[in-house]
C-alpha cells in the first residue's frame, strides 16, 4: 500500500491536476455516504436519477461529435500521399498504450507504419508496471527513430507506468480491484504534462494527448474509460483525448472481449479492424488494412 | 547479415596476403572490406562448400507458458521426424518452463536424439537472430522452420523475415483466441497450422513447401525500410489529430479532395493515350504543375 501511494505521488505533475481529481472523488464519496444516512429515499433516488441522466446526456453528446465510420474510410482510401500534413500544428501528441507481448509488437509495428518526422510531435508510451520487455522494445524503436532523424525532427518522448488491469491467467473476480489501481494511475498518465514540453514554452498545447491509441489489452480499455469520464465531467476539453481502437491482427472473424467492450460502450472515436471480412460484419467498424503486421514478399 | 560478413572476413584472411608490407594495417583492413563488398554476390559460394544443416526454432512467446508444445518437441519421435528432413539443430525458447524442458531433454538418450542437437533458453529480446537462422538463403544456409505459438508478435516477426512457419495455437489461453489466426494463416497459405500430437506431419508439410518453392535459395535478408514510403504510410492517426483543430481539418480535407480529384484526372489522362496520341506525357506534366499551384494556395 505504501509503495502504491509513493508511486502515485511520484507520478504527479507540477500542476497537481490529478490530486484535485482524487480529492474531488474522495469528497464526493464522503458526501454520498453522509447523504445516504441523512436524506430520505425519494431524495436519494432523485439525485441518482439526475446524475445518471447527466452522464447519459453527456455520453450521447460526446458520441455525436465522433467522426463517422464513413469519414474514417475516406481518410484511409486517400490517393494523395501529401495529405494530411500535421507539421504546421502547434502540437501533435500521441499516447500509445502498450499491453504485453503480442500487443506491444503490434503497436510498435503500427507506430513504424504511421511515423512521420516532425519537430512538434510528442509520444507518450504507457507501459504496464514490470513489463521490462516492452520498455526494451520501445527503446529499440526510439533509437531507430533518433538514428534516422536528427534531434529536432524526431520529436520528444516519455514513458509512463500503470499497474496491469488483468494478468494473463488472473481470475475474473479479482479483476475489479486491479482495474481500479490502473484507473487511478491512468488519471496521472492522461493529464500530466510532458517534462520535455513545459507550460512555460508551449502553453497548454501539450497538456493532454490529442490521440490515444490502443489495440486490445484490458489496460487500454480502462485508460480509455478514464479518458472518457474526464471528458464527461468537463475536466478535459472535448478537442483532446481522441481515442482510436485498433482490433488485433489476430482477430479475423470475431471481435475480442476488449473490442466488444469498446464497440458496445461506443467510447472510441474510431473503431478499426484489420480484416475486411470482420469489418463487413461489424457495424461502426473501419477497415484499416494490415497495419500491425508486415508480410515479407513471398520467396 | 552481420554473420555473413564475419564469415567472409574469416575466410578472406588467407587471400589478403597479396597486400604489400608497406601498406598500413588500417589501409589493409579497408581494402579487405572493399573486397568483401565486391565479392558479396558470387565468390562467397566457392569458399563455403558444405552448407550447415537445417535449423528448427521453437518459441512459446514472452507472455505465457506452453507446456504441451514443449513436451511434444522433446519426444524421440519428433526428433526423428526432424532428422529425417535434414535438421541438425533444434533451438527452443521455453519461457517459464525452461527447467522442466531441460530435464526432459537430459533424460533423452543419444539414440533418441537422432543426431539433432537440442539447445534451450528461457527468454531473449533478440528473437530475430534465431528466426533469421531458419530463413533459407542462397549458398549460406538451407531453410529450416519456426514452430511458434499463435501469438501475433512472433508470427508477425517470422512472416516479416520470410522463414517457413508452423503455428500451434495455445488452447489454454482466454477463449482459445490463437486458433482463429492459425486457421486464417493456413487458409491464406502463409503458414502451416500444426496440432499437438501430430507435429511431425506439419514438419513433413513444411518440407514439401520448401522443396516446391524457392525457400532454400532466397536473396540475402534486408530489414524493412524505415520510414515507410509515403504512399504506404498509415495516415488515419494524423487525421485524428486534425479533428482536434477543426479549421485545420477543414483546410486539409479541402487539399485532400483536390489531390484526389487531381489523381483521378491523371489516371484518366494516362488511360487515354493508350489509343496512340503523343499528347500523353505533356498532359501529365501540366497536371503536375497544376498540382503544385493548388498546393501553394
Amino acid at each position: 500500500m505504501e509503495r502504491f501511494v509513493r508511486e502515485m505521488v511520484e507520478d504527479f505533475g507540477p500542476d497537481r491536476f490529478a490530486v484535485f481529481v482524487y480529492l474531488g472523488l474522495i469528497g464526493i464519496m464522503i458526501t454520498s455516504v453522509i447523504g445516504f444516512f441523512i436524506l430520505s429515499w425519494s431524495w436519494i433516488t432523485a439525485i441518482i436519477g439526475v446524475f445518471i441522466g447527466f452522464v447519459a446526456w453527456r455520453h450521447v453528446s460526446i458520441k455525436r461529435e465522433h467522426p463517422r465510420p464513413q469519414t474514417g474510410r475516406r481518410w484511409i482510401s486517400r490517393r494523395d500521399p501529401s495529405t494530411p500534413d500535421t507539421s504546421g500544428l502547434p502540437a501533435v501528441y500521441f499516447l500509445y498504450i502498450l499491453g504485453s507481448g503480442g500487443h506491444t509488437s503490434e503497436m510498435l509495428e503500427t507506430i513504424k507504419r504511421k511515423f512521420v518526422p516532425q519537430a512538434n510531435a510528442h509520444r507518450r508510451y504507457l507501459v504496464t508496471t514490470g513489463d521490462q520487455d516492452s520498455l526494451d522494445r520501445v527503446v529499440k524503436l526510439e533509437s531507430l527513430i533518433h538514428r534516422c532523424f536528427p534531434d529536432p525532427r524526431a520529436g520528444t518522448l516519455d514513458t509512463f507506468q500503470v499497474p496491469r488491469a488483468r494478468k494473463v491467467h488472473q481470475p475474473f473476480w479479482t479483476a475489479p480491484l486491479s482495474c481500479l489501481a490502473t484507473a487511478i494511475h491512468a488519471i496521472n498518465a492522461l493529464t500530466r504534462e510532458p517534462n520535455a514540453r513545459p507550460y512555460t514554452r508551449h502553453g497548454a498545447q501539450f497538456k493532454y494527448p490529442h490521440v490515444v491509441i490502443t489495440n486490445g489489452p484490458a489496460t487500454g480499455f480502462i485508460v480509455c474509460l478514464v479518458a472518457h469520464a474526464l471528458k464527461l465531467f468537463y475536466l478535459v476539453p472535448p478537442t483532446r483525448l481522441k481515442m482510436v481502437y485498433v482490433e488485433s491482427w489476430a482477430r479475423s472473424r470475431s471481435l475480442s472481449l476488449t473490442g466488444r467492450l469498446f464497440l458496445w460502450s461506443g467510447i472510441a472515436d474510431m473503431f478499426c479492424v484489420q480484416h475486411e471480412a470482420l469489418a463487413r460484419g461489424t457495424r461502426g467498424a473501419v477497415y484499416v488494412g494490415q497495419v500491425a503486421a508486415r508480410l515479407a514478399p513471398p520467396g | 547479415m552481420v554473420n555473413g560478413v564475419n564469415e567472409v572476413e574469416g575466410g578472406g584472411d588467407g587471400a589478403s596476403s597479396s597486400g604489400s608490407d608497406t601498406v598500413t594495417a588500417a589501409r589493409a583492413r579497408m581494402l579487405k572490406r572493399q573486397r568483401i563488398d565486391f565479392s558479396d554476390d558470387g565468390s562467397q559460394a566457392h569458399q563455403t562448400t558444405a552448407l550447415p544443416g537445417r535449423r528448427c526454432f521453437v518459441t512459446v512467446g514472452a507472455t505465457a507458458g506452453f507446456r504441451s508444445l514443449l513436451e511434444e518437441v522433446s519426444t524421440a519421435g519428433f526428433l526423428q521426424g526432424l532428422a529425417a528432413h535434414g535438421y541438425t539443430i533444434l533451438d527452443v525458447q521455453c519461457g517459464p518452463d525452461h527447467a522442466a524442458f531441460q530435464s526432459r531433454v537430459a533424460a533423452l538418450s543419444d539414440e533418441d536424439r537422432h543426431g539433432v542437437s537440442v539447445r534451450s533458453f528461457g527468454y531473449t529480446g533478440e528473437m530475430n537472430a534465431y528466426i533469421l537462422d531458419c530463413r533459407g538463403e542462397e549458398n549460406v544456409r538451407p531453410a529450416g522452420c519456426v514452430i511458434s505459438h499463435g501469438g501475433t508478435g512472433t508470427i508477425g516477426e517470422v512472416l516479416g523475415v520470410g522463414a517457413p512457419l508452423i503455428v500451434v495455437a495455445n488452447p489454454t489461453l482466454m477463449d482459445n483466441h490463437q486458433l482463429e489466426l492459425a486457421e486464417s494463416l493456413e487458409e491464406r497459405g502463409l503458414a502451416v497450422h500444426g496440432h499437438i500430437g501430430t507435429l511431425v506431419s506439419a514438419i513433413d508439410r513444411i518440407a514439401e513447401r520448401i522443396t516446391q518453392g524457392t525457400l532454400d535459395a532466397l536473396p540475402p535478408y534486408s530489414p524493412p525500410p524505415f520510414p515507410v514510403a509515403a504512399a504506404d504510410r498509415v495516415t488515419l492517426f494524423d487525421w485524428m489529430v486534425l479533428t482536434c483543430y477543426p479549421d485545420q481539418l477543414a483546410a486539409q480535407t479541402h487539399l485532400s479532395n483536390l489531390g484526389m480529384a487531381e489523381a483521378d484526372f491523371a489516371n484518366e489522362q494516362q488511360q487515354l493515350p493508350v489509343a496512340g496520341n503523343g499528347n500523353g506525357p505533356a498532359l501529365a506534366v501540366n497536371n503536375q504543375e497544376n498540382n503544385g499551384m493548388l498546393q501553394l494556395d
